[in-house]
């Protein structure tokens, strides 16, 4: 009997020993490393709804870790990436109010304003941009700052801004001789004298045109606008004459309504023709050095552009 | 003195030159019609008359819009000065968007305003 009690304590002992250790050994510890390895493979794959979920795990798990401001910097760029880009400026801005300047706070202020002007709001991306001038005493991020104010000034020259070439211009003046080669700004300086000299049709002088229906669009060379708008509005001045000719007042008044609004929409088309000319030729002069391409501002259903340079 | 059935005839046509003329469709109007004429018009008359507009957005949306934006006598002067510029030169110099697998040419209100309307003043700091 007693050697069998013996083996069963020996078992249960073994038992008691063992079964807690294989339980420890089932255990998953995640190290910081494995976390942030984790998280970075799926901002690598782009998978990036997952990776926002990841980091963020990261930052409150190990908020101690050197890598922390990492991590929210690719939190905010995810979310720039997902076009997200009033939660990436959020993101961006609390990295930015960290106060302590290293590279992803410095790239943070590009990004953050990159994020401002794809929402559309160009004078608070300038605003970010200016603010960081008045931080950096480093050279290179001065250029790229004057780079990126000037990429900014060109992209909102479709909007038509006066002025806004030659504040490009003059950005581009200020960089580093160092840089300019690099950055290639003869050439950029080249191509934006080039569009503020281009040919332009004078909108005063189309809207003086439209006395006589469809002058401002002939003057702006669309044919089949004017031919259109001179028979429309010539036929519904004789049938406004005609009417009151012969004593039927109320139509005359109602034609007489209906051609005044083709008349000053005749008027206000003849010059908007003649800006959207200018325009048009601004930014095919602009597409030959940058990549101006028209865009949809789903916000405003309107027409944006956006301009990609290689730096 | 023109007949009674004509006089009205010249009216209802006034009506539709009021709604816009070309055809309408509501896909890219996407915000409430408040004008009962132009709403009146898309949905019943456009139905009936098909969807011709080659412009996005199409001419009564156009017309809601500019009045939405600019008030009634601005919307009107612009949607006048659509409705010739519908489907002609305008095709070949603005940028065209596929809707439905039909090309249209992109011409919102913010495409003919932007010379006298300046909507990026009214924008502020969206982060705080």
């Amino acid at each position: 009997m007693k050697p069998f009690l013996l083996i069963l304590a020996i078992l249960f002992g073994t038992l008691c020993c063992f079964c807690p250790l294989s339980a420890k050994a089932q255990q998953m510890v995640i190290t910081p490393d494995m976390q942030f390895s984790y998280a970075d493979s799926l901002y690598l794959a782009k998978d990036h709804e997952t990776a926002i979920v990841e980091f963020k795990r990261f930052v409150h798990f190990f908020p101690g870790d050197e890598r922390r401001q990492e991590a929210e910097f690719k939190i905010a760029m995810c979310l720039y990436r997902q076009q997200h880009y009033h939660d990436a400026a959020k993101a961006f801005n609390r990295i930015i109010l960290q106060q302590k300047l290293t590279p992803f706070t410095r790239e943070s202020y590009f990004l953050q304003a990159r994020a401002f002007m794809e929402m559309g709001n160009t004078g608070y991306a300038q605003v970010v941009l200016q603010n960081f001038l008045k931080l950096t005493e480093d050279v290179d991020t001065k250029d790229k700052i004057y780079q990126e104010l000037a990429r900014m000034h060109i992209a909102s020259a479709a909007s038509l801004d006066t002025g806004t070439l030659e504040t490009a211009q003059s950005y581009l003046a200020l960089i580093s001789p160092g840089n300019a080669e690099r950055f290639g700004v003869h050439r950029q300086i080249n191509t934006l004298e080039k569009a503020q000299t281009a040919h332009q049709k004078n909108p005063v002088l189309s809207g003086i045109f439209s006395i006589i229906p469809g002058g401002g669009f002939l003057y702006c060379g669309r044919y089949k606008d004017a031919l259109v708008s001179f028979f429309l509005n010539a036929g519904l001045m004789v049938a406004a004459y005609e009417a009151f000719d012969n004593d039927n007042t109320a139509l005359g008044g109602v034609i007489t309504f209906v051609e005044t609004g083709f008349y000053t929409g005749n008027i206000h088309g003849a010059i908007t023709a003649a800006h959207k000319y200018n325009k048009a030729q601004k930014i095919t002069i602009l597409n030959r050095e940058f990549s101006l391409g028209p865009t949809l501002d789903a916000e405003n259903n309107g027409l944006g552009f956006s301009l990609n340079h290689p730096f | 003195m023109l007949p009674r059935n004509k006089l009205t005839g010249l009216v209802l046509i006034f009506c539709l030159y009021f709604t816009g003329i070309s055809a309408a469709q509501n896909q890219d109007f996407a915000g409430p019609d408040k004008n009962i004429i132009l709403q009146f018009f898309q949905e019943h008359l456009s139905p009936v008359d098909g969807n011709r507009c080659t412009m996005t957005p199409s001419c009564s949306a156009y017309a809601a819009r500019a009045i939405e934006k600019h008030g009634l006598l601005m919307g009107w002067i612009m949607a006048c000065d659509r409705l010739v510029r519908c489907g002609r030169d305008e095709t070949t110099l603005s940028p065209s968007r596929h809707i439905n697998g039909e090309p249209h040419t992109l011409d919102p209100v913010e495409a003919n305003d932007f010379w006298w309307f300046n909507t990026s003043e009214k924008k502020k700091s969206p982060v705080k």
